[in-house]
This record gives C-alpha cells, sequence and structure tokens, in this order.
C-alpha cells in the first residue's frame, strides 16, 4: 500500500485515519491559536512618543494607549494586542517602523 | 536655541555652535549600519526563534531600511540649509518634514543609546559619567530628545 499522507487510499487503510486526522488538528492549531503583540520597555524611548505611536498604530484613545506606556516601563512589557498571526505581524512591522522594541508570541 | 512654528514651517533658531553642531550631527548619530545600533534599529520578530526571525531579516526589513534610510536623507538634505551669522546658527525646515525628522531624531537616540550601552538609571542620573564619550553621548540624547518633544507637541504625528 502507499503511504502518502494526502491519498485517499491511505486514508481509507487500516493506520493512515489517525496520521490524516493528527495533520489536520496541527494545522488547525496553528491557525487558530491568538498571538499577542508585546511591546518591551527600552530605556531611550520617550514615554510621550510611545503613547502617540500606541494610539496612532492601534486607534487606542490616550488613556488606553497611557495604561500600556506605563506597563511597559514599569513592568518591563505590555500586551497592546492579541489576535490572529498576520496581523499580528503587521503590527509588530508597524512598531518597528516606528522605532518600538515589538515581538509576537502565542497567547495562553 | 528656538524652535518655532509657521504654517509651512519648523524654524530653529539661536542655535549655538556646540547645538547646532550636534543638529549637524544627526545622519552620523542616527546611522544604523554598525552591527550594535542595527541590532537595536531592526529587532527580530520573536525572542528566540531564530528561522523567524531569519525571515523577518529577509523580507520585512529591506523595507524598513528603504523607509529609515529616506527619512535620513531628507534630513541630511534640510540641514545643508543651516545658516551661521555671527556664530549663531538658524534653520528651516518644512513642516511636511516634521515626521522624517521625528524618526530620524529616534533613531539617532536609540543607535547613540545602543553604542553605548545606556541605561535607565543613566537617564534618570543627573551625574554625568567620567567617560567622556559616553557622557557626550547622554547629552546628545537628552538635547535630540528635547527637540524630539516640541516637534511631538507642535504636530499632529
Amino acid at each position: 500500500m502507499t503511504s502518502g499522507i494526502n491519498s485517499p487510499v491511505c486514508a481509507a487503510g487500516p493506520t493512515a485515519p489517525d496520521i490524516v486526522a493528527s495533520e489536520e488538528t496541527k494545522t488547525d492549531e496553528v491557525l487558530d491559536v491568538p498571538w499577542n503583540v508585546v511591546v518591551h520597555n527600552d530605556p531611550i524611548n520617550l514615554m510621550q512618543y510611545v503613547t502617540r505611536v500606541l494610539m496612532r498604530l492601534f486607534g487606542y484613545p490616550r488613556e488606553r494607549a497611557e495604561r500600556h506606556m506605563l506597563e511597559v516601563h514599569q513592568r518591563g512589557r505590555s500586551i497592546v494586542w492579541t489576535g490572529a498571526r498576520e496581523r499580528a505581524e503587521f503590527f509588530v512591522q508597524q512598531l518597528h517602523s516606528h522605532l518600538l522594541l515589538a515581538t509576537i508570541e502565542k497567547a495562553r | 536655541m528656538n524652535i518655532r512654528f509657521t504654517d509651512t514651517s519648523v524654524e530653529f533658531d539661536e542655535m549655538d555652535a556646540f547645538i547646532s553642531g550636534l543638529l549637524l550631527n544627526l545622519p552620523e548619530a542616527a546611522n544604523a549600519d554598525d552591527e550594535i545600533a542595527g541590532r537595536r534599529i531592526f529587532p527580530g520578530l520573536k525572542a528566540n526563534d531564530k528561522a523567524a526571525n531569519a525571515e523577518w531579516t529577509e523580507f520585512v526589513e529591506p523595507g524598513m531600511r528603504d523607509l529609515f534610510r529616506s527619512n535620513l536623507d531628507i534630513v541630511a538634505e534640510d540641514l545643508k540649509q543651516v545658516r551661521t551669522d555671527d556664530g549663531i546658527s538658524t534653520l528651516s525646515v518644512p513642516v511636511a518634514h516634521a515626521a522624517a525628522w521625528i524618526h530620524t531624531l529616534n533613531q539617532a537616540r536609540l543607535a547613540l543609546g545602543a553604542r553605548h550601552n545606556v541605561t535607565e538609571e543613566d537617564m534618570e542620573s543627573s551625574r554625568m559619567p567620567e567617560d567622556m564619550a559616553r557622557g557626550l553621548a547622554l547629552l546628545q540624547i537628552e538635547i535630540y530628545g528635547e527637540i524630539l518633544s516640541v516637534l511631538l507637541a507642535g504636530t499632529d504625528f
């Protein structure tokens, strides 16, 4: 018997269904897991600048942007957005374009 | 130094030789071609993920490098208009260039901070470090920060 994972013959065989099911589940997980956009502290960026960038990129009102900025300053990091990976990467790119330290991580 | 806004320009007036020298040094300070500054100006996408960061460096970073270089070129071109009379310099910058100035001032601060390993304590301390080069870098970061604050307050960035 051939053992191609995507082969219908294989999917009908005695051991293949497990392989197919496992592959599909993993793919779904990767697509569905939300991702956090994390802004990290640095000693140089001005507080007012960080606030302005968060307001500008995420459309946050000043109060929320300031909350994130203070969290970054006091705790070293702040999750500023959570959602699909592609969008998270877009936001990180925008944050880097404004010279903020930012990364993505899987949301727990 | 005095910074004021008109409808079409940002006017830098009453700059002494030290301040105008710092301003003229802005493109060099902001240059991120060296490895240490480059690491700060172009950070990776994910902590501890070499593959994701390599992809980021290959596909995303070049666009940012072009953007940053274009901002720096605008500032360098504007700085050619510095006029000095009796040791006092002035500069008129089109208000449309304010975003490029804000970016480049910030990039210079971050690049200097990376090169001189500037910490939170350094930024909060009022004492000048004994190392002259480091002291000058901190002063430069401080003065660029003051100009940046004025530009942020005076524009809708």
